[in-house]
Formats: structure tokens, C-alpha cells, sequence
């Protein structure tokens, strides 16, 4: 089962993400952020005629996790959309090859700055889970 | 590891961490504050992210913090980092998203009375005139030729184009533009991201406001920085918007591929950085440098709109607006310090701390030589902000940088559980002042008791002699995104 939790933070927004899978991870995180920049924008059924190719490489799966948020914020800022599908094409620990579905929207909640690599580190918790923080800079 | 246990009062309002406490710290971490603000830290990381910062390969002296510190992201807000010039490493998190985030004060001809009655007026004209808020873009669109002028020349740009009088460039830090920004260095992404965002305020903390001079500390300083007993003056707080969250972005991946390159392990992905002459070092600090001038620019087309309302709105009025000065609060820079007794050329980081230098310094405008240059501390929504004075201490002690704020001491879920947002606003018209901004929920969670008490705060570089105190504003009307 896939969780997020709001921790505290004095300044910024800190989740922590928990997923069975790591593709179930990335769509959580996505989910995650997503709820940030508009609370109930990605809940009603819709269309998402808006759709971006991402493909990144990294170091490893905490930073690949992380960039990938940050692209996708980054076209939602391009944009001004909300993406909230997230179809991945190809993962593996330092690779991700997806399509993000979207609309555009005319407010938002909250304008997210950066998804920051800040306390992140993707890991299996004791229950095999994969397990991490985020840290977004509001 | 609680780190509060291995403080150290080294005098009265600085503290020690040795660097003895953690493995891998090659100074000590400094952190000014009273007892009371030390007790706010106890429930967040900033003391550990400070400890951090003092493990960045090249820091000289000391990781410091000012009284306003909290917990960030990679460096604690307040931070204050100096890496030997050329070799230390510069980090993109030393300086943060909102690259040049700063504030500026415009001193108006006006007085208190000249506002009774007109504070709500005034805020829904300036709300009206000046974008504010997530995602708003303003009136003026940049080509990609436009564009790269800003980054290059920043304030000088506004200039150029007829938003600014040249004495305004003269009360800039860095007369509004840093000389090493190459707009080449600033990827397409983020030029888009900027391309309709000059003249805007943004969201989070940012605004602008109308405050009254309420009290005078110093006379002869507040005389040659032209304020005086209720006079009427303006602050205005942003930065470089979506083109500066996405440099920072853009760099800071970059720094996390190649900090392996370099040999370089540090205990936070966020702390990520190349040594400052490097080909990544230089390749961020070009850019960085042209994220400031859009900031420095941005902040003067806000400036702009602001004379051309404050000219209709008092129209018949002495109605001059003069830029006192711009401080810069999220920025890197070449400076000159005395470390051990020996000048050096440093990398300062400063991460939510104020450049403050003190009489005499090269580097600060003819008009202020003598005083030290003006230091503007916003404090929260509804309370106090001061104007300080930059001093030879602050130069000895701190790089010659002091506080930034207020400095939050609740998260912004925190503060919206705790505000009623009617007993605030009701609140805040008791005391005549009058808040436009985009919704309530942002007004919640930039309330007042959200912040730290600011009169602490300022006491705390007062008295620690970093910075003085001149002159405290009362805010009469409030803009926010």
C-alpha cells in the first residue's frame, strides 16, 4: 500500500513517501507533490490532454526520484498544469523513461520552488517497503 | 545526536558548537542568539544542518547563524558560509531557489497623517497595480535578446529602459548587477520560466509594504540615510521568481553528478558543490550571478509601478519616492575578509542573512562611507521591521553580514491551524493596518505568531554589536501573494 505522510517543517513542506514497488513510489511522490500544488486538483475524473516524454538518467534511485519530481514541477511551471498521470515507460535504479498526462489550470494552492534532495534517500524499511523523504522548498 | 548539549557561550550572544563534535567538521559552528531564541531550535534540524555546512571543503573560521535561524534545506536559513577563494567549493545550497531574494526601502516625502484614512485605499490600489500571488506574470514580456540583457546587466537594464533614475542604481548592493553573470550559462528552461515575471512580487513571504518611521535609535545615521519621525516609507521583498528556482535546479543536479569527480562527500545530497574554480564552479556562479541581476531588476520594476501609482494616488503631494537601498539576502560573492589576521579573498555564501558592511568599506556607496551601509530587516506581517547600520564589528566577526527577519519559528500547516483568520484580520484593522493578498490561507500562515518575536532577534545583532540599530517601521498597509 502506498502512503504519504506531512511531517513538520519550519519553513518548507517534508513527506515521507512509502510504496510497495519502485514505480509506486515514483507515482506517489508524484501524487505527493501534487496535492502541494493543488489540494483537490488531480481527485475528480478528467480528461489530461496535456502529455510530456520524460527521460532522465542519475546516480542513483533517490537522485532519479528526485530530478524526476523536479521535471515535472518544472513543467508544470512551463505549463501551468497539473500532471497527474504518471505512465512509466521504463525504470531501473538510475533510469526512467515515462509519459506524464496533465491539464492546465488556472490557480494553484501553493508555489512549490524546487523539490530539494534534502533528507532523501530511498530505501526498503522493515516492512520491504520503499521508504523516503522529500523536502520541498515553498 | 542532540547537538544543544555541546553548546558553548563563548560571549554574551554567541555560541559554539567545537568542531570536535561531529566527524567531518573543519570549524567550528557559531550561532548568535539569546537564550530564549536558543530554546525555539530545540524542536527543529537547524543546528545539524549547521553542522553540516561545516564540513564544506575550503570554509574558513566558522559555519555561522543569525538569530533568526531555522531549519532549511541543505544550509539552516541564516546562514552564513566563507570558502577560500579560489580553491573552496562554492554550493548552490549556500545560497538557495530564491537566488537574490532581498529587500529594499523607498523613503517617500509623506508622513503618517498624510495616510489617515487612505491605508485601505492605498493597499487595494498597490494590490491592484502590482502582481503578486502564485504563477501571476506582469505587463512586460521579454524577447530572448531582452532576456539575456537583464541577466547581464540587472538593474542597469531598468536603466536602459527607463525604469530607473541612475542615483537608484548607486543605492544597490553591487550597484543592482554582478559583473561575472553570463546569460549563457542560464538554460532555456529558466529563461521561460522568467521570461513574463519582471515587476512581480511571487508568493510564500514575499510583499510589499507601506510602513511609518515609528522610532529613531540613531539620529545622526538615521539623518544621512534621509529618514525621520513618521515619515513614510516602503519595503519591497522578492527575488528572482521561477527563472532563479530554476537555475538553482538546473545547477544543483549538476553539482550532485560531479561532486564524485571532485572527491567530495558531504552528509547532505542538498550540500552538493565543486570547487569555486572549477569548470562546475564557475559555471554556477555565472549563472547564479545572472538569476541576482534578474532579482535586482525585478525588484526595480516593481519600484517603477510603485512611483507611478504613489504619483496618481497622492497626486497634488510631494510624491519622490527615493531608493535608501537593496539588500541582497540569498547570494554568493567575492569578498575580502581578515581571517587569523591575514587578508583573503573568500567565497561568501549567505543563505537568509544580510551583507552588512561597516564604515569605510570600498564596496558601499560614497554616501554611506562614513556610517556603514543601511541594513534592512523586514520582521513579520503586522509588526515592527528595522533599519540598521552596517558596523566594523560585523566585518570582524561575521563576514559583514547580519540577520535577514523575523526568522519563522512554526510551519506554515502549524501557523494555519493556530490563526483564526477573522480574530487576525480583525486584529491587524484594530491596529490600522490594512493586508490585500491573493488568500487567506497565505495571510494564516505568514501571521505574526508564526515568526519569531523580531525585537529578539534585533537585539541580538545589537547588542552583539554586528549590526545597530537606526530606525523602526510600523507597517500601515500590506501586499502579499
Amino acid at each position: 500500500m502506498k502512503t504519504i505522510d506531512y511531517l513538520s517543517h519550519t519553513a518548507d513542506v517534508r513527506i515521507r513517501l512509502r510504496a510497495n514497488s519502485a514505480s509506486e513510489l515514483f507515482e506517489v511522490a508524484l501524487e505527493g507533490m501534487n496535492q502541494i500544488i493543488k489540494a483537490d486538483g488531480c481527485q475528480q475524473p478528467r480528461s489530461f490532454p496535456l502529455i510530456k516524454q520524460i527521460n532522465l538518467k542519475s546516480e542513483n534511485l533517490t537522485t532519479l526520484l528526485i530530478e524526476f519530481l523536479g521535471e515535472v514541477l518544472t513543467q508544470s511551471h512551463l505549463n501551468k498544469a497539473l500532471f497527474c498521470k504518471l505512465q512509466i515507460n521504463h525504470l531501473s535504479e538510475s533510469e526512467i523513461s515515462a509519459s506524464i498526462h496533465g491539464y492546465t489550470v488556472e490557480e494553484i494552492d501553493e508555489d512549490i520552488k524546487a523539490v530539494t534532495y534534502h533528507e532523501a534517500n530511498v530505501r526498503r524499511n522493515s516492512a520491504n517497503q520503499y521508504e523516503t523523504i522529500v523536502v520541498f522548498d515553498i | 545526536m542532540e547537538l544543544k548539549q555541546y553548546l558553548k557561550r563563548l560571549d554574551g550572544q554567541l555560541w559554539e558548537i567545537p568542531k570536535e563534535t561531529r566527524e567531518g567538521m573543519r570549524v567550528p559552528a557559531y550561532i548568535y542568539a539569546s537564550e530564549k531564541l536558543l530554546q525555539e531550535l530545540s524542536s527543529d534540524k537547524s543546528l545539524e544542518q549547521l553542522t553540516n555546512v561545516a564540513m564544506l571543503p575550503g570554509i574558513r573560521k566558522a559555519a555561522i547563524v543569525m538569530p533568526d535561524v531555522h531549519e532549511g534545506y541543505g544550509f539552516p536559513i541564516g546562514g552564513v558560509a566563507a570558502t577560500e577563494w579560489p580553491s573552496g567549493v562554492i554550493s548552490p545550497g549556500g545560497i538557495g531557489y530564491d537566488i537574490n531574494c532581498g529587500v529594499r526601502i523607498l523613503c517617500s516625502e509623506l508622513e503618517r497623517k498624510d495616510l489617515e484614512n487612505r491605508g485601505e485605499s492605498l493597499a487595494k490600489a498597490l494590490y491592484e497595480q502590482i502582481p503578486s500571488g502564485v504563477g501571476k506574470g506582469g505587463s512586460i514580456q521579454l524577447t530572448d535578446l531582452e532576456m539575456d540583457r537583464v541577466l547581464k546587466y540587472g538593474a542597469g537594464w531598468a536603466l536602459e529602459n527607463h525604469y530607473a533614475e541612475p542615483e537608484d542604481l548607486e543605492h544597490m548592493e553591487s550597484e543592482g548587477c554582478l559583473k561575472d553573470a553570463d546569460p549563457a550559462y542560464v538554460s532555456e528552461q529558466a529563461k521561460m520560466r522568467g521570461f513574463d515575471q519582471l515587476g512581480t512580487i511571487g508568493s510564500g513571504n514575499h510583499f510589499l509594504e507601506v510602513s511609518y518611521v515609528d522610532k529613531i535609535f540613531d539620529p545622526e545615521v538615521a539623518a544621512t540615510f534621509g529618514l525621520k519621525l513618521n515619515q513614510v516609507t516602503i519595503l519591497i521583498h522578492t527575488g528572482s521568481r521561477g527563472l532563479g528556482h530554476q537555475v538553482a535546479t538546473d545547477y544543483l543536479k549538476n553539482m550532485v553528478a560531479a561532486s564524485e569527480t571532485y572527491g567530495i562527500h558531504m552528509p547532505d545530497l542538498e550540500l552538493a558543490c565543486a570547487p569555486f574554480n572549477s569548470e562546475d564552479g564557475q559555471a554556477y556562479f555565472k549563472a547564479m550571478s545572472a538569476a541576482a541581476n534578474f532579482a535586482w531588476c525585478n525588484r526595480q520594476i516593481i519600484t517603477y509601478k510603485t512611483r507611478r501609482l504613489w504619483s496618481a494616488f497622492f497626486k497634488g503631494k510631494e510624491v519622490k519616492l527615493k531608493l535608501l537601498y537593496d539588500v541582497a539576502h540569498n547570494i554568493a560573492k567575492i569578498e575580502e575578509h581578515v581571517v587569523n589576521g591575514k587578508k583573503m579573498k573568500l567565497i561568501v555564501h549567505r543563505k537568509g542573512s544580510t551583507r552588512s558592511f561597516g564604515p569605510g568599506h570600498p564596496d558601499i556607496p560614497e554616501c554611506f562611507r562614513e556610517t556603514g551601509q543601511p541594513v534592512i530587516i523586514p520582521g513579520s506581517m503586522g509588526t515592527a521591521s528595522y533599519i540598521m547600520v552596517g558596523t566594523q564589528t560585523g566585518m570582524e566577526k561575521t563576514f559583514g553580514s547580519t540577520c535577514h527577519g523575523a526568522g519563522r519559528r512554526m510551519s506554515r500547516h502549524a501557523a494555519t491551524r493556530a490563526v483564526n483568520i477573522h480574530n487576525l484580520e480583525k486584529e491587524l484593522l484594530s491596529k490600522d493596518i490594512h493586508v490585500r493578498a491573493g488568500s487567506r490561507k497565505g495571510v494564516s500562515e505568514e501571521a505574526p505568531t508564526a515568526y519569531k518575536d523580531i525585537e529578539e532577534v534585533i537585539n541580538v545583532v545589537h547588542d552583539a554589536g554586528i549590526a545597530r540599530k537606526v530606525a523602526r517601521l510600523r507597517p500601515i498597509a500590506v501586499i502579499k501573494g
